[in-house]
């Protein structure tokens, strides 16, 4: 799928998977078979047997587990007659739409509709096609992933395009994740106008080729309006082959046809030695996807000891190379979609420089397509060019480590910031200066490190027992730290999953095993306090009860949770009957609900407001689930919900039409017209009045108890980040690292996340994030040593003054003075190499070898004889 | 390229995890995703052969 989407949240897509299918190309100890498929799977864990047919040709394949990660597809329209899809030129779907806003693509980026290649400036977006509809497409759950790339599509065409109005068309605006509320909230400042409504029909209108839109308002107005374009924002749903798959295995599916899992055993299917990710699991967006895919690995890392096709090489030294004078292999990379035209001009430019040693266009098997021609063309280092070339950064430092050379003997050139209207003059310029800054770089030092094969976990709720049980079980020891003298964190306050799981029963057997592991060392009223180091090879310092102790480790796994805000309204505090979310069930007793009359429960207490921008993610199915829960106990109670977007997503929309059924009422509230809760006492009656959107008056209940579903707020996240120097998100959650596509790595290496301190979510979502992290940690674990240095910035203790400019400067806090040395000391391992000590120093004592002085005076040299050529 | 397996044992309390027994083998991957990918990559980073069916 992701291949087909031009940007994915927030960048775009295709090079972040280009490195990892180069990556999985490359890697000895994986097998590709490409346009294959799978006729037949048997055996049982440990001992499967796969019959797959390559080109007509079946052979047996044996493996010890197998991971399902068949992708989905997205719903076609053509069948639905009320949008026009496919009888309208002008209608299109929002993957084709991707297509069109593509800027390398063949239109440059520029959109223009199918039917007179006009730039439309009126586009309207149509929310839950093939989603949430049971009626005409048998889809009855939300595709969760719709809102978030219609609004993705409509700020970037914003961006590109500020004349053309964006309008969405929605029923819920979905938009729970990481930073998704700031990602609505910024594109509705762009201008994205968004409309809560029922599309009725999508017609055609005489000749122009504009669209005719009818819709219906929340109170029931029809409206109608004219656009030059509609895109369908269609819905996912398990592939036709992922179904066939799964009845040839035996796989259990659900009513909506994806994989059942068990609440608390989220990529586990029913057959013991399959595991299931991605798509195939329910409707995933990516980076759910790739945590689970991790997921599934910690689980057959429990289960099955490794078997490795090949023996780890060493890298070969190639002592014969000299770097001078410097002989430059210009390579690059185009990604699908982008013009062609773009490859010839970089040949044509690069090919005029003497020190250029060759050119050579880089498509499948980029590594050894780098080796070979670094080879061939008797280079001394490399200048690549592509789009995002932060994402090819380790194919190219692969491809020298290959060729015996220094890894970091390269520069590279980024094609995604060319300016599409003026794309030659950039790229002549981008092209010299690349090959100016490659010819001047020198080799960095390079350092190796013992790997400490311990695993640190900071948390002990849900998601710090899951990962520290999973790297346990696959046999590495774990130091597991909890603030508190319990362990279970937030999930004791829990009853049920939404699917239904008994939450307390899953706590108590997952504190017994990890208290019971003999790989686990549990410390319970103990602190982080400081923590040094990195990956590989880091020492925390840990208080307990007022002793400190050292704790030695190779990875570590941060889960300090989160916690309920106490809010200063609705009356909270000044009445028996008010109670939050995470007190209900241990307050309320089942003689009172059995003889209650009216319950309210009110949405978004704390979140989605200016001083705490966040979704709270799990509110909206706690709130279904109780309900559903409560009328079970007693059919007679009526339930009010008062909420502001109703972010049932996913399959959890079966909850909110369950919900519907058994007549749970629902009343939308805005920002601005927020319920008003009254009682004259403790034990007095409540009053709850609200705003009826659809009669359009205020409505009052009489309420026997409510439930506030409080804001998660990341209290504990910034003391985390503090200790361990890891980041935070602009909500105060930990901040996933800056290469996109690694959802559980904090900013640190070699420190992974998982839980409510990375974004509010249920326990099964965190239950995959800590499985997910531990593997991520695992994979750290498995070496022996790992390298550190390169791009770092070294000190010149000859003309280090110790004047502490540097210590100042850096803004992680790395430098400080040796004062045995009599000199600054800057830790290869924990410098991020941003070079702002490097500029600042003012006897100039510290340099990068990539950014030298050197470099600095003498490209601009390099750079105007090329010009002058 | 470097890729240790788990079979280099470091400390004991490590050796007493792993004397479990528990069966050895590959694994296969069905589905070349991003889902599919990640799990090949981390499966292969911790000392698997995948096999990777697309």
């Amino acid at each position: 799928m992701i291949p087909n989407l031009h940007r994915i949240y927030p960048l775009c897509a295709c090079c972040k998977l280009d490195s990892r299918i180069d990556a999985c190309n490359q890697h000895p100890n994986i097998r590709i078979l490409l346009d294959s498929t799978v006729d037949e799977i048997s055996g049982t864990l440990g001992d499967m047997k796969a019959s797959v047919t390559t080109d007509g040709r079946t052979s047996e394949i044996k493996a010890g587990a197998i991971v399902l990660a068949t992708g989905i597809e997205t719903f076609d329209p053509s069948g639905l007659e009320p949008y026009s899809y496919g009888r309208h030129p002008n209608v299109v779907t929002s993957v084709e739409y991707e297509q069109m806003q593509r800027p390398l693509g063949p239109e440059k980026g520029v959109v223009k509709r199918p039917s007179d290649g006009k730039e439309p400036r009126r586009i309207a977006w149509l929310q839950c096609v093939g989603s949430r509809d049971v009626n005409r497409c048998k889809v009855p759950y939300c595709s969760s992933v719709c809102c978030m790339y219609a609004l993705k599509e409509a700020a970037n065409t914003r961006d590109t395009s500020p004349e053309t109005e964006t309008t969405v068309f929605y029923m819920d605006m979905r938009t729970h994740g990481k930073g998704y509320e700031n990602y609505l909230n910024n594109a509705v400042s762009k201008g994205v106008r968004l409309i809560r409504s029922r599309v009725h029909s999508v017609n055609q209108t005489a000749d122009t080729g504009d669209v005719a839109l009818s819709w219906a308002e929340e109170n029931g107005t029809l409206n109608e309006e004219i656009f030059d374009m509609v895109v369908l924002s269609v819905g996912l749903k398990p592939s036709a082959q992922t179904l066939a798959l799964a009845e040839k295995i035996g796989i259990e599916l659900n009513p909506d046809h994806y994989v059942s899992s068990d609440p608390f055993n989220p990529v586990s299917t029913s057959v013991p030695g399959v595991f299931v990710c991605g798509g195939m699991a329910g409707p995933n967006d990516i980076g759910q996807s790739m945590g689970q895919a991790s997921a599934a690995a910690a689980e057959i890392q429990r289960v099955l000891a490794p078997a490795p096709f090949a023996k780890p090489a060493d890298y070969p030294q190639n002592n014969d190379l000299k770097l001078s004078p410097p002989k430059i292999l210009v390579a690059y990379h185009l990604c699908g979609g982008m013009d062609e035209e773009l490859g010839a001009e970089i040949e044509k430019i690069a090919e005029g420089f003497q020190n250029v040693a060759g050119v050579r266009r880089i498509d499948e098997a980029a590594v050894s397509s780098l080796v070979e021609a670094f080879k061939k063309t008797k280079a001394n280092r490399i200048l690549f060019a592509s789009c995002t070339p932060s994402s090819h950064k380790p194919v190219v430092e692969e491809a020298l480590k290959r060729s015996g050379v220094n890894p970091y003997l390269y520069d590279t050139v980024d094609l995604r910031v060319l300016d599409p209207s003026d794309v030659s003059n950039q790229l002549r310029d981008r092209i010299r200066m690349g090959v100016a800054r490659a010819s001047l770089v020198s080799p960095a030092a390079l350092v190796s490190m013992k790997v400490e094969k311990r695993a640190l976990v900071v948390g002990g709720g849900p998601a710090g027992l899951e990962s520290a049980l999973s790297l346990a079980d696959a046999g590495y020891p774990v130091t597991l730290v909890e603030r508190q003298e319990e362990l279970g964190g937030n999930a004791r306050h829990i009853k049920s999953t939404w699917q239904g799981g008994n939450v307390a029963q899953y706590l108590d057997g997952l504190i017994r095993k990890t208290k019971d592991h003999p790989g686990i060392t549990v410390m319970t009223r103990a602190e982080v306090v400081s923590n040094h180091g990195s990956c590989g090879s880091f020492i925390a310092a840990v208080l307990k009860e007022g002793v400190r102790s050292e704790i030695r480790y190779g990875a570590g796994i941060l889960a300090p949770g989160a916690e309920t805000i106490v809010p200063a309204e609705y009356s909270y505090g000044k009445n028996s009957k008010i109670y939050l979310w995470s007190e209900l069930f241990a307050k309320l007793d089942s003689a009172f609900i059995g003889k209650a009359r009216n319950a309210v429960f009110i949405q978004c207490v704390g979140s989605r407001e200016p001083q705490m921008p966040h979704c709270s993610n799990l509110c909206c199915s706690f709130a279904l689930r109780s309900a559903l829960d409560l009328k079970e106990q007693n059919p007679d109670l009526n339930i009010y919900i008062l909420f502001r977007e109703m972010r049932a997503f996913g399959e959890r929309e079966n909850l909110y039409r369950a919900a519907r059924e058994k007549g749970i009422i629902f009343i939308r509230y805005d920002l601005n017209s927020k319920p008003a809760v009254h009682s004259a006492g403790r034990d007095e009656i409540i009053t709850v009045t609200v705003q009826e959107p659809i009669l359009g008056r205020p409505v009052t209940i009489e309420a026997d108890f409510i439930s506030l579903q409080s804001a998660i707020a990341p209290t504990g996240c910034r003391e985390t980040a503090k200790v361990f120097n890891v980041e935070l998100d602009p909500d105060g959650f930990l901040a996933e690292a800056p290469e996109k596509l690694r959802p559980l790595d904090t900013t640190m290496k070699g420190l992974f996340m998982a839980g409510l301190a990375v974004y509010p979510k249920d326990i099964t979502e965190s239950i995959a994030q800590a499985r997910g992290a531990a593997a991520r940690a695992a994979e750290i674990l498995a070496q022996d040593e790992v390298q550190i240095g390169g791009l770092v910035a070294e000190v010149n203790s000859a003309r280090c003054a110790e004047c502490c400019t540097c210590v100042r400067t850096c803004p992680f806090g790395v430098p400080r003075i040796d004062y045995e040395k009599g000199a600054a000391y800057i830790d290869p391992a924990l410098c991020r190499g941003c070079g702002m000590c490097v500029a600042e120093c003012p006897g100039k004592a510290i340099v990068m070898s990539s950014m030298s002085d050197e470099t600095l005076n003498g490209a601009p040299a390099v750079f105007f004889a090329a010009a002058a050529k | 390229m470097h890729h240790p397996s788990r079979d280099h044992i470091h400390s004991k309390d490590q050796e007493i995890i792993m004397a479990k027994k528990i069966p050895k083998g590959s694994v296969m991957v069905l589905g070349g995703g991003i889902a599919g990918i990640q799990a090949s990559l981390s499966l292969a980073g911790a000392g698997y052969g995948v096999y990777l069916v697309e």
